[in-house]
């Protein structure tokens, strides 16, 4: 008789295998049920991804992802964190080449979804540094990510919610998409970032004084409103803390 | 260049001053029985699988053919126009 | 009060914080809440206010082959600090193997190396946790060759050796009765009384597979009489054990799923020489 060990992998090898003799009777009830189940889960997190290509497409993708890369820990909250990147070399990116972008957000989506809470920034504080807030390190809310995109990624994920109705999306009047995706509170925000905020908060982000970011962002827009900017950032709650040096 | 930049930062501390009032203005307050707003509660038609991955303990009945692999789209990317080469002000 | 509670699901919360219907109490999924933050932990701090929790692991492997996974063990321990659940539960069966993880409730074999390899798990589970968990009864589609323990009397030895509790899913002893062949009733009777602290009601669903029909565990439709009849008998012998209506597919409207847990309140009120008889005649 097989061990213990052996029994385990060789179901293991069953599941995952496109083909091959199951290891016990009735076995294919485990492997419909584990890519099932897991495709099911991609489903749930990449969910414009699945309305963009629709039912049975994803699920034929989602079963070669989980092949591909299964998961590595229990939980699966986290789970597809590579799908996007593995989405890019599929054939259907070429058909529709923003797609891996749509699911990069989601996945951002995702991480800001279940990141660690954070208590916002006290801006009455900040109101009274004075000039000296020039040379302060703002942090951002530790559930943010950047999302870049040549596509308008975010106009294509708010007409694939659920209630967005009849919404089209024209992907050739629009160029690159910055977006910084954050959960200050209970909701995930998706906000739309000019080329000068995008430029600001990276460099926030990367931990330069604000005198450094503005200068970064009036390089890529001399146009830059930092009071306007600011003011939105500010009532958004994506910020956490300043600190001087 | 020297002289714009002192100028420029010596405001700095009145445009900081000015957006954190314009942000206390903009930003609404929660109404106490603003569930969606304290709890993140899903909304009605909204998938929840996101905080149910787990849920996997019961057995799916549907039995997908793992060989499958269908990779003609046939979903909403029909309402995505344009875009068919290349994106757009490269 | 009655002795039934419900799994938390993400679309019931709203109705749940808003109305507070009278449940024994709420079970999650471990697994789910082993993030950082987010939603799930602000409704289920708001609803433990409210009502007991039970925390029911799908993913520790206890059958596994390998070792248990330590950062898994730490976070269910994290998560059991956390909440202070009433009652904490996993599986009798495996997921992991080589660091992968399948998402299912894997069979293993019930031999005597078995049975000291999952021993051995439940031990380490309960130590790390500090405080006894609950073991639950799988459902079998297939039975090994090998095995010479039948599943009950592997469940009290494990209880016997490691001191700790069963949850006893009578639907997954009514699927296996029909896949695998189990004498439900002599498998009730297998198990020691003081043992059980849990038990769990769900819906099955035949299908076919490579031409022979199997019931198949969905927890996605309702109870079947046959099962509420089964917990008839484990009530009667185990008494009036905290129950879970289960259901984890094919989500139905909050008021669907409380008059299913009060179909069973109902069949614990009724049963002869409990409280609950006395106080309906009364």
């Amino acid at each position: 008789m097989p061990t213990l060990l052996e029994r385990q992998r060789d179901m293991r090898d069953w599941v995952l295998a496109t083909a091959g003799t199951p290891p016990l009777p009735n076995a294919g009830l485990h492997r419909d049920n584990t890519l099932g189940g897991l495709a099911a889960v991609l489903a749930a997190g990449f969910p414009v991804t699945h309305r963009l290509v629709g039912e049975a497409c994803f699920i034929g993708l989602a079963q070669a992802y989980v092949r591909h890369e299964p998961p590595h820990e229990a939980p699966l909250l986290r789970y597809g964190t590579g799908f996007p990147a593995w989405l890019r070399g599929q054939e259907v990116a070429r058909q529709l080449p923003y797609l891996a972008d749509v699911a990069r957000l989601e996945a951002a989506w995702t991480h800001a979804y279940h990141a660690t809470e954070a208590a916002p920034l006290d801006a009455g504080a900040l109101a009274t540094l004075g000039d000296a807030v020039e040379d302060a390190v703002w942090r951002l809310h530790p559930s943010h990510r950047f999302v870049t995109s040549p596509w308008p990624v975010d106009r294509v994920w708010r007409a694939n919610q659920p209630d967005a109705g009849d919404a089209t999306v024209d992907l050739d009047t629009e160029g690159d998409t910055h977006l910084l995706v954050v959960r200050p509170a209970a909701e995930v925000l998706l906000i739309r970032l000019g080329p000068g905020a995008f430029a600001l908060l990276m460099a926030l982000g990367a931990g330069l004084p604000l005198g450094s970011a503005w200068d970064n962002a009036l390089a890529l827009d001399a146009g830059f409103n930092l009071e306007h900017e600011l003011t939105g950032l500010l009532a958004a709650q994506v910020f956490t803390g300043v600190e001087l040096p | 260049m020297q002289t714009t930049t002192v100028s420029r930062r010596l405001g700095l501390g009145l445009i900081v001053a000015t957006a954190v009032a314009g942000a206390t203005l903009a930003a609404a307050p929660a109404k106490a029985a603003d569930m969606e707003k304290c709890y993140g509660v899903v909304k009605a038609g909204h998938n929840d699988c996101k905080t149910d991955s787990n849920s996997c303990a019961g057995h799916a009945t549907k039995d997908r053919d793992p060989g499958a692999f269908i990779a003609v789209p046939a979903g909403t990317c029909a309402k995505i126009s344009g875009g068919s080469t290349e994106p757009a002000k490269k | 009060m009655g002795i039934t509670g419900i799994g938390l699901k993400a679309r019931h919360t709203a109705e749940l914080l808003a109305r507070r219907p009278s449940l024994r109490f709420l079970e999650v999924h471990a697994e789910n809440y082993m993030s950082a933050g987010g939603p799930a932990h602000r409704w289920l701090t708001a609803l433990r206010e409210a009502y007991p929790v039970s925390i029911h692991g799908v993913g520790l492997s206890l059958g596994g082959a390998e070792p248990l996974d330590a950062d898994h063990l730490a976070d269910l321990a994290a998560l059991v600090d956390r909440y202070q659940p009433e009652l904490v539960s996993e599986h009798l069966a495996w997921c992991r193997i080589d660091g992968t993880y399948l998402n299912d409730l894997l069979p293993i074999p019930y031999t005597d190396a078995s049975l000291s390899l999952v021993a051995d798990h439940i031990d380490q589970t309960q130590t790390a946790l500090r405080r006894r968990i609950l073991v639950e009864n799988p459902s079998s589609y297939t039975a090994f060759p090998e095995s010479d323990w039948d599943e009950a009397a592997f469940l009290a030895e494990l209880a016997r050796r490691t001191g700790c509790g069963i949850l006893l899913d009578v639907n997954n002893i009514h699927v296996s009765a029909h896949n695998v062949g189990l004498d439900a009733r002599a498998y009730l009777a297998a198990l020691p009384a003081g043992a059980v602290g849990e038990i769990h009601v769900a819906g099955h669903e035949p299908v076919e597979h490579d031409g022979r029909a199997v019931l198949l565990d969905t927890h996605g439709a309702p109870v079947t009489a046959a099962v509420w009849d089964l917990y008839r008998q484990a009530l009667t012998r185990f008494g009036p054990i905290p129950t879970l209506v289960e259901r984890d597919a094919n989500i139905p409207p909050l008021a669907e799923l409380l008059a299913e847990a009060a179909t069973a309140d109902g069949i614990a009120e009724v049963l002869p020489g409990k409280d609950g008889a006395h106080a309906h005649a009364a």
